[in-house]
């Protein structure tokens, strides 16, 4: 056998190679968190079926769709990721405001794990003047709390399907309700819901098991285990 | 000791040059021995890759990839990025099998395996909650300084 790299060959780590690879990548990751930071990078976020909270002095509306409409609303029936029976079918209100502003936002995430629940707590927008910026920010409450909210241009039973662009998507409950996993159609002709030209909501708090989703750019990001929101 | 010995037969923890490994002779008939010949092939399999490296790469891409599979039906929602989430756990997870299954590509598959993991912290909720940032990372630099050990010329 020859010291090319055959597959039966016996091999060991190297140690002193292992760096090699995590200094340069650690010092991108670094660069990626300061530009995250300093808020000119966007993360997604994205998770569903756990305990979520989320918290902000405000949200605000920046802009309107293809459709000149800057909020959606519908009930939704979403799978809780636990459920096995129909009582884990549960009634959301689900949002969907494709471009806001939000200050001082916190958000309370709690996976459950191997080692036992964890929090994640991730606060973002404190400074004054440096506010989180959402596009296509999904959020899917069971309960939704603010001091007050205004909307401009509120139309409440609207028929969602004579959306076009973009299409409002709904999701789909298919067999026992089983699987988290519902895959989202085009609102139906006869889906009804409420939508606004834009929305301001002071104080906003809410609560769900499902899904939240959207893209967010995290002026002065800090992320920490354990704890909770105001 | 039938079937559960190396056929390399040189003590392992010797530094010693090692060529190749693999269990000795036939699996036994009784249980007991067949066992010892599983485990035998095992740490043969173990020992010719980069085993770690990869377990830490498919733990860690499953982790990157389970926030946003969670949230998969927000998918088609237009503009959502929750896709680019899922692939980036799948390509570590894949990077993962690879340093597995073609350890010959190991450098390669290694550096791609840190970079998805790093790419991951901006698509996929903060890299899996930074658990599966810090796994497919470590995972990626350990299939790359994995080494196959040369043989002597003798």
């Amino acid at each position: 056998m020859t010291g090319s790299d055959e597959p039966r060959l016996v091999g060991k780590t190297r140690w002193r190679r292992v760096p090699l690879v995590l200094v340069p990548v650690y010092a991108m990751i670094a660069a990626v968190l300061y530009l995250a930071i300093s808020g000119s990078l966007a993360v997604s976020f994205a998770i569903s079926g756990t305990s979520f909270d989320t918290f902000a002095d405000s949200l605000t509306s920046t802009g309107v769709d293809g459709n000149g409409r800057a909020f959606y609303q519908l009930g939704v029936l979403d799978v809780a990721a636990t459920g096995t029976s129909a009582t884990s079918l549960k009634v959301q209100a689900e949002s969907i405001i494709p471009s806001a502003q939000l200050v001082n936002l916190c958000q309370s995430v709690t996976v459950a794990t191997p080692i036992g629940p964890v929090t994640l707590i991730t606060r973002a927008g404190t400074v004054a003047g440096h506010p989180v910026t959402a596009s296509n920010l999904v959020t899917d409450a069971t309960s939704l709390n603010a001091n007050s909210a205004t909307f401009t241009d509120f139309k409440v039973g609207q028929d969602l399907s004579t959306f076009t662009n973009p299409h409002v998507t709904v999701p789909v409950p298919v067999g026992p309700a089983t699987t988290p996993d519902i895959p989202s159609v085009n609102a139906p002709p006869g889906t009804f819901g409420q939508t606004a030209a834009s929305v301001s909501i002071d104080h906003l708090h809410s609560t769900g098991l499902a899904t939240s989703a959207g893209s967010f750019t995290v002026p002065n990001l800090s992320l920490s285990f354990g704890g909770s929101c105001p | 000791m039938p079937g559960g010995t190396l056929q390399a037969g040189l003590d392992m923890s010797s530094a010693g040059p090692r060529i190749s490994i693999g269990p000795l002779g036939r699996q036994g008939s009784d249980w007991l021995s067949r066992l010892r010949w599983l485990r035998a092939a095992f740490r043969g399999w173990r020992r010719t890759r980069p085993f770690w490296g990869g377990v830490w790469c498919i733990l860690g891409g499953l982790i990157i990839a389970y926030g946003p599979t969670t949230a998969f039906r927000v998918i088609l929602v237009a503009g959502t990025t929750v896709w680019l989430g899922i692939l980036m756990g799948v390509l570590v997870m894949v990077m993962g099998l690879f340093l597995w299954f073609a350890p010959h590509l190991r450098q390669l598959t290694g550096i791609l395996a840190a970079v998805f993991a790093m790419v991951s912290l901006v698509t996929s909720d903060y890299g899996g909650f930074v658990i599966g940032l810090v796994l497919g990372t470590l995972g990626g630099a350990l299939g790359f300084a994995w080494t196959p050990i040369q043989a002597r010329k003798t």
